[in-house]
């Protein structure tokens, strides 16, 4: 395994973000998906070695992150791509990407350039290499994060919601671009799309309040939903959640009433069968 | 453009010129010919080999690069400073901004200072040690600087990039301090006599900093030395000696703090890296 992490424990403060979490990673692209706070961020500073663990252990390509000889190792076959870049905005994008690669000890000048010119190539930032970070759109930044991340082609990519903010095209092109790294390496990447994971990863974990909720492929994760998903022409008793459809039937997620015309589940579908109806318990029902 | 000459470099020539053996007349005969005439630069073109571009374009590159970089980088370069620290040192804006900061205040010190007000030339020598603390936290705090955790996760190393920053500015702000308190009618001893708390301070702030935010360092520190200056005062003379701080008591006491703050600095420093246990 990649990725071994277990009885992990975090808190900050009274919060507990990570509660005795145990998950183990192969090479390929998986994807962690939940909502804010449950804990996934978390995660990927943990396995990214800017965050240590208070309880438990990680191994990480064989390393233990928390000896400081395997935690430079580490960081010498990572790629990272935090939530927020928090790029330098009066830099050009080639300056701060040749920033990053100076820190990643790409001391060779000319192989620097050709390394961070493969890069912005990748993400399609060739054409903006010269504009300051300040004038980029929240979606050109992303790629940018992205760009540096994927410096020196590492052994384990951690990306932390890298396609927020990136329009249809992008996605697709950030789809090929990660799924091609995937193929030999590893990946974790934290998400709110559920068609992102659908379309690029072999496994996916749900996380909820610190917690794994499910671990598994994406169509068996779809296939935990099998008969909690029916439509009908109007909301009924026992759905958690309801809404119209494009075809003017309303979809239906809970228990179905005896004869519910019940349909194959989405990976959305399972995701809100296992996280939304819990988070919906407490919230006020929405009137239109 | 029409040559001013009717002479053309044959394909021998040209050969030499690309290989760099033409010697020194012919190629600059040759340079200065070829920048007139179209139908000689494309006879050039099947003598340069795409590795010969390929390095020409390199060369380039390097000389634009070189060219691009911030004349205090190219100056730290020539002082011995290596790339990778010489980037780290000046990339950052929480440097620019701990270095606007120590010059403001070093202005303002010195506008005080002109004054030539004996109270506050007091003032001023009593706040001379808390510029360099401030500017010192604002170099590296997580606050100023955004992208350190993506910096945290490369391998250049938290402690290196800290003690670049901070001795930096440190360096900086202190030299600014002094220009600004020799202005003062006090004389070199009298100017001079903050240095040493001034240097505990900062490695003081170094040191909390291996529990606690930077910025919460710098308050702490600069609490303590108020703490010390009001004790002092106090402790010799009605009304408040502001600069009893400084004499021989408070000058061993500060040999004494820098010596506690370098211990628990080297015994403690990986806790500077964010990804360390606790």
């Amino acid at each position: 395994m990649t990725v071994r992490v277990q009885q992990v424990s975090k808190r900050f403060g009274r919060t507990t973000a990570l509660d005795a979490f145990s998950v183990a990673l192969g090479s390929g692209v998986t994807g962690l998906l939940g909502p804010n706070g449950a804990g996934k961020t978390t995660l990927l500073r943990i396995l990214a070695t800017v965050l240590p663990p208070d309880e438990g252990s990680v191994r990480v390509l064989g390393l233990d992150p928390s000896q400081p000889a395997d935690r430079l190792e580490l960081r010498r076959r990572l790629g990272y791509l935090p939530q927020d870049v928090g790029a330098y905005p009066g830099f050009s994008v080639r300056e701060f990407v040749d920033y990053v690669a100076i820190l990643k000890e790409h001391t060779d000048r000319r192989a620097r350039r050709a390394e961070v010119d493969r890069v912005l190539e990748l993400v399609d930032l060739t054409g903006k290499a010269y504009a300051r970070i300040r004038s980029l759109s929240g979606g050109m930044r992303r790629r940018l994060g992205l760009a540096q991340a994927l410096l020196g082609s590492p052994d384990l990519l951690v990306l932390d919601e890298p396609a927020a903010g990136l329009d249809p095209h992008q996605r697709l092109r950030f789809r090929e671009l990660v799924s091609a790294v995937g193929t030999d390496r590893c990946v974790v990447l934290s998400t709110h799309q559920t068609d992102d994971v659908a379309a690029l990863c072999r496994d996916v974990v749900v996380v909820n309040a610190g917690r794994v909720l499910f671990h598994g492929t994406p169509s068996e994760l779809a296939a935990s939903a099998a008969g909690r998903v029916w439509r009908s022409e109007q909301r009924e008793p026992g759905a958690t959640l309801a809404w119209v459809s494009g075809d003017g039937s309303t979809r239906q997620i809970g228990s179905p009433p005896p004869g519910a015309d019940l349909v194959d589940p989405t990976i959305e579908d399972a995701y809100l069968v296992l996280v939304g109806a819990k988070a919906l318990d407490d919230a006020e029902p929405i009137a239109v | 453009m029409t040559p001013r000459t009717v002479w053309h470099p044959d394909a021998t020539a040209l050969q030499a010129y690309v290989d760099d053996e033409a010697g020194a007349a012919l190629a600059a005969s040759t340079e200065a010919h070829l920048l007139a005439c179209h139908t000689c630069r494309l006879a050039l073109v099947p003598a340069v080999t795409p590795t010969r571009l390929a390095l020409v374009r390199a060369d380039l590159d390097d000389r634009l690069d070189a060219a691009e970089r911030p004349w205090v980088e190219r100056c730290l370069r020539r002082l011995g400073l290596g790339e990778a620290d010489a980037r780290v040192l000046l990339a950052a804006p929480s440097m620019r901004r701990a270095w606007w900061l120590a010059v403001g205040l070093a202005l303002s010190l010195g506008l005080v200072a002109a004054g030539q007000d004996p109270a506050q030339a007091d003032a001023l020598l009593v706040f001379a040690p808390l510029l360099p603390v401030v500017a010192t936290a604002a170099s590296y705090a997580p606050r100023f600087d955004t992208a350190l955790a993506l910096t945290a996760a490369t391998p250049y190393p938290t402690m290196r990039l800290l003690l670049l920053r901070a001795g930096a500015v440190a360096v900086a702000s202190t030299a600014l301090a002094v220009v600004a308190a020799s202005a003062l009618p006090m004389g070199l001893a009298g100017t001079v006599s903050w240095l040493l708390p001034a240097v505990a301070l900062i490695v003081a702030v170094l040191a909390l900093s291996t529990w606690v935010d930077a910025g919460v360092a710098a308050g702490i520190c600069s609490a303590g030395w108020l703490t010390a200056v009001w004790t002092a005062g106090y402790g010799r003379a009605r009304p408040l000696d502001p600069l009893a701080v400084y004499d021989v008591s408070g000058q061993l006491a500060s040999i004494a703090l820098l010596g506690v703050a370098v211990v628990v600095l080297v015994r403690h420093r990986h806790r500077l890296d964010p990804g360390s246990p606790a």
